[in-house]
């Protein structure tokens, strides 16, 4: 069992890229704090953990996908959608505030098409994992990892920049 | 592992992985040298550095997030009892409880009481190296720890509108981009930065009351705590009593995590926290029986009913919060119950336990004594009570109570008469006599 002390090691190192990575991936920090947490918990169940940053992303990655179903997905694109549509529709009264969100809006939007083990890869690389731990966490061998990340950056770019092509023919 | 024959051109996934130093030595140079010497693959690169820079800005732009902004469906999905959307939808805050959520049991309250303990623990012996070492730079969310230089976040000043060709030109024209990515990145405390027990340690009862204390002190210096401990759903109203204690044990566990972990706005929220927790934490350690005189240089000054200078015996329980005490008449020998309650200001409050008495003393900070001011008066229990603020009061039996006298106040099953002016008390510590 993970001792209290080696969880708060844990904790100390981990949990804030963790809830960044959760944050990114679920586009809300409440939630993302929450199946961190989470995350801790089951680590704290654990007998052992051999490769600890992998493992606490894996479970992470796990527990967003035990609950955000395709459907489910689907569903708060929808509503993301329709948040950027308020955004837009409302009176400006900050347009640095306004173009912020409107770009991460984007993002969220770009972020959301791609497949999720790109979308986990690309996440878990921002956070510094390396492509053994990658690897590791999402069950690809270390060799596919460079072709899923390369996949995942081209895709989301190519994504963002037709959202954004989008709304600037929408603003002309 | 790139390991190709003479004329083959390292696929894209290679590149990014060379790219990414994911490659060994051996494959890094020949990937380099091939690239060096190859047009078409000296572009590919070009291009993957755009791309990796291009999608960190896009990632990084997903870290100022609100919380609060869950979709319905996840509400209603994490729920996972069946809850119909709707109703999840409308939920209210305390509906929408990590704990209900996550089913919490008392095993896990207890698991992140654990978490709270053991981190403050540790924090409370390597506080001092952390507070030199962890730097914060301004508009930057995360802690660093090391040495390193402080990272720049990455600009959001625009949008990238070009596209890759305007990756390209930031990823080449400014090499230090991947560097500032990287750098954003929280590293792990560098082996051997945080003291760890080798030996497994169990889930002794012991840890978890020190947790349920350390809820307790959260509590209490919740007011202090409320500006830096951001404060998520809480679980309030719990039907059972075992079950509201559970809930609140873990709720506190719940906000020093989040307060730990801030990732957006609050820069200084990580710190805060530690702060919080640390001297939550450092508040749990008990305190042994402690006695104390109180004293008055006010001729005849009194307290309650009893005469001072009075001695102060309090138990032995936290060093911040609310211990019991007894005070003993110095001269009488008479002895009452009272309260003793150390706020985390390190302020001091004694409240009189008396049948007929109320009484109250306030202290200020320890400097080898307390000093403060006391007041006390009588309480009239299920008497009538007439009374005016400049006249002395007149009590009687409710059965013979006459109507009230012009000027008075509404009468009242209790009321409390001070008396005229508090008085200026010290508070020194003393020996304590054998029980």
């Amino acid at each position: 069992m993970v001792t209290p002390d080696r969880l708060s090691a844990l904790f100390k190192a981990y949990h804030v890229p963790l809830v960044r990575f959760l944050t990114r991936r679920l586009g809300d920090r409440d939630w993302a704090e929450e199946l961190a947490q989470e995350t801790f918990v089951r680590a704290l169940k654990q007998d052992e953990i051999a490769s600890e940053r992998s493992w606490l992303f894996a479970v992470a990655s796990n527990l967003v996908r035990d609950e955000a179903r395709r459907e489910a997905r689907e569903r708060k694109r929808h509503e993301l959608m329709r948040t950027q549509a308020e955004a837009e529709s409302a009176v400006e009264p900050e347009p640095t505030s306004m173009e912020r969100a409107e770009d991460r809006a984007l993002a969220r939007q770009a972020i959301e098409m791609l497949a999720e083990r790109d979308r986990d890869a690309l996440l878990m690389r921002e956070e510094g994992l390396g492509y053994e731990e990658i690897a590791e966490a999402l069950g690809l061998s270390v060799a596919s990892v460079g072709t899923t990340l390369s996949r995942a950056r081209r895709r989301l770019m190519e994504a963002y920049e037709s959202l954004q092509q989008e709304r600037s023919a929408e603003r002309a | 592992m790139w390991d190709a024959g003479p004329g083959e051109h390292p696929d894209e996934g290679t590149i990014h992985a060379w790219l990414d130093g994911a490659l060994d030595a051996a494959s890094a140079e020949r990937v380099e040298a091939h690239v060096r010497g190859c047009a078409a693959c000296s572009g590919l690169t070009a291009e993957a550095r755009g791309l990796i820079a291009g999608a960190s800005r896009v990632v990084a732009s997903l870290d100022d997030v609100p919380a609060g902004t869950r979709p319905g469906w996840a509400q209603s999905e994490i729920g996972g009892s069946g809850a119909a959307s709707a109703a999840a939808t409308n939920a209210s805050a305390a509906d929408r409880s990590l704990w209900r959520r996550l089913r919490v049991t008392p095993a896990r309250a207890a698991i992140a009481a654990t978490i709270i303990v053991a981190l403050g623990l540790t924090l409370t012996h390597d506080r001092a190296a952390k507070e030199s070492v962890v730097t914060l730079p301004a508009g930057h969310s995360e802690l660093r720890v090391g040495g390193a230089a402080p990272s720049v976040s990455p600009s959001k000043d625009g949008a990238l509108d070009s596209g890759v060709a305007r990756n390209l030109e930031i990823a080449q024209g400014r090499p230090s981009m991947e560097a500032a990515r990287s750098q954003a990145i929280p590293q792990a405390p560098p082996p051997g930065a945080v003291p760890v027990e080798t030996a497994p340690v169990a889930l002794s009862e012991e840890r978890v009351a020190a947790g349920r204390s350390a809820v307790q002190v959260l509590r209490d210096t919740s007011a202090v705590a409320a500006d830096k401990l951001r404060v998520g759903s809480a679980a309030t109203g719990a039907a059972a009593a075992r079950a509201a204690d559970e809930v609140a044990l873990a709720t506190p566990a719940r906000k020093a995590m989040q307060a730990l972990a801030q990732p957006s706005s609050d820069t200084l929220a990580p710190v805060s926290a530690y702060a919080a927790m640390s001297g939550a934490i450092s508040g749990v350690r008990s305190g042994a029986r402690s006695c104390y005189s109180l004293e008055s240089t006010q001729s005849g000054a009194v307290w309650g009913d009893q005469p001072l200078p009075l001695m102060v015996m309090v138990d032995s329980g936290p060093a911040v919060g609310t211990r019991s005490a007894t005070v003993r008449s110095v001269a009488a020998g008479t002895e009452a119950r009272a309260t003793w309650v150390r706020s985390g200001k390190d302020s001091v409050g004694i409240t009189l336990h008396r049948v007929g008495m109320v009484g109250t003393v306030a202290l200020g900070p320890d400097a080898g004594g307390r000093a403060g001011t006391a007041s006390s008066g009588q309480v009239a229990t299920n008497l009538e009570a007439t009374v005016r603020a400049d006249a002395p009061t007149r009590a009687r039996a409710k059965s013979v109570a006459p109507s009230p006298a012009p000027n008075a106040e509404p009468a009242r099953s209790e009321r409390r008469v001070p008396n005229a002016a508090p008085l200026q008390v010290t508070l020194r510590p003393i020996a304590c006599p054998p029980r």
